[in-house]
């Protein structure tokens, strides 16, 4: 406690010349002959504002409150949509057909050399891409002579 | 400051069927000392007539809420003197510059602003202004060009009396100091 008064009596020590504050005037740019106001307004200006002025800015700023709103609500709704649209599209996209089409079509792009590659001998099941019905119907519906062929062979 | 019962004035105010002719009042009085308060503050006349409309437009819409602790004309103040210090901060963000960057070019343009006819020493004498720190300036405008009693800039800044003296007594030192060096030159 005895500290707390101590500083308390330290603070109010502090003291200041007598008449100072006062002496500070407004006359220093008297002295140095300089006005410090030299701004005009437009002739008529103050006559022109007018509380209509002032309700007019009223209306004109609630109007764009309403319009940023408006315009913020349909970015969200637009948002929202396509955001749903795009999952409702993948749900329905993705399944387990599209998946096997989507790799067969693409299977047709490799060669016999990439595959061997891409998978060892025994990964590979023939059976899978070209079965016993895919043979006997390549060699119904081809058109070469048989015999020819194995001659050939 | 103009208004003989303020009280009254203010409850005039608050009631809708007697708002617009209390508005009209106020708007009368209180236009002129309001926009030059603006004024000296963001230096540009169209920059000072857009602040003075937005701040009737809070004073029009905070009414109600005013709850009386402080003088209606200086609640007024402190709305006008947010609204340009609000609007300097934005208009330097807007031009990607820094505030003394900004206050700097303000004062600048005064040489071809036709709504301020000083010379060269009286735009040096708003760049020092401007170029003080926002308490000091404002003080500084507030006491030595509009002659207010320092109560009300401490109501108007929320800043203490003596804080405020302090920071006058600095502004004038500066601007004085500031002056003389261009007086030598």
């Amino acid at each position: 406690m005895g500290v707390k008064k101590d500083i308390l009596f330290k603070r109010k020590g502090f003291k200041i010349p007598e008449g100072y504050f006062e002496s500070i005037n407004n006359d220093f740019f008297k002295i140095e002959k300089i006005d410090v106001n030299r701004f005009s307004v437009p002739k008529n200006y103050f006559n022109s504002i007018d509380k209509q002025q002032v309700f007019n800015r009223i209306y004109i700023n609630r109007i764009k409150y309403l319009k940023t709103n408006f315009y913020r609500a349909v970015a969200v709704v637009f948002i929202g949509i396509l955001f749903l649209t795009n999952n409702l599209d993948k749900t329905n996209n993705l399944n387990s057909e599209d998946i096997i089409e989507y790799v067969n079509q693409d299977m047709l792009y490799f060669s016999s050399s990439d595959l061997s590659e891409l998978f060892a001998s025994n990964e590979l099941n023939y059976t899978f891409l070209i079965n016993d019905d895919d043979i006997e119907k390549y060699f119904i519906e081809a058109d070469f002579n048989t015999q020819e062929y194995l001659l050939q062979e | 400051m103009f208004l003989e019962n303020e009280s009254n004035f203010i409850e005039r105010l608050k009631n809708e069927k007697t708002q617009n002719s209390a508005f009209e009042t106020l708007l009368t009085n209180y236009k002129q000392p309001l926009y030059w308060h603006i004024r000296k503050i963001v230096l540009n006349h169209d920059d000072a007539d857009d602040v003075l409309q937005n701040t009737f437009v809070k004073i029009f819409r905070g009414i109600t809420k005013f709850k009386g602790d402080s003088k209606l004309y200086t609640w007024m103040y402190r709305i006008a003197t947010n609204e340009s210090l609000n609007f300097l901060k934005l208009k330097s963000k807007k031009y990607f510059q820094s505030s003394e960057e900004m206050m700097n070019t303000l004062a600048n343009n005064l040489k071809e602003d036709p709504y301020f006819d000083g010379d060269m020493l009286q735009v040096e004498l708003q760049r020092i202004i401007s170029s003080l720190p926002d308490k000091q300036k404002l003080v500084f405008q507030m006491k030595y060009e509009q002659n207010m009693k320092f109560t009300d800039i401490s109501e108007i800044l929320g800043t203490s009396v003596g804080a405020l003296k302090a920071s006058y007594h600095i502004a004038v030192k500066k601007i004085k100091e500031k002056i003389k060096k261009i007086q030598t030159f």
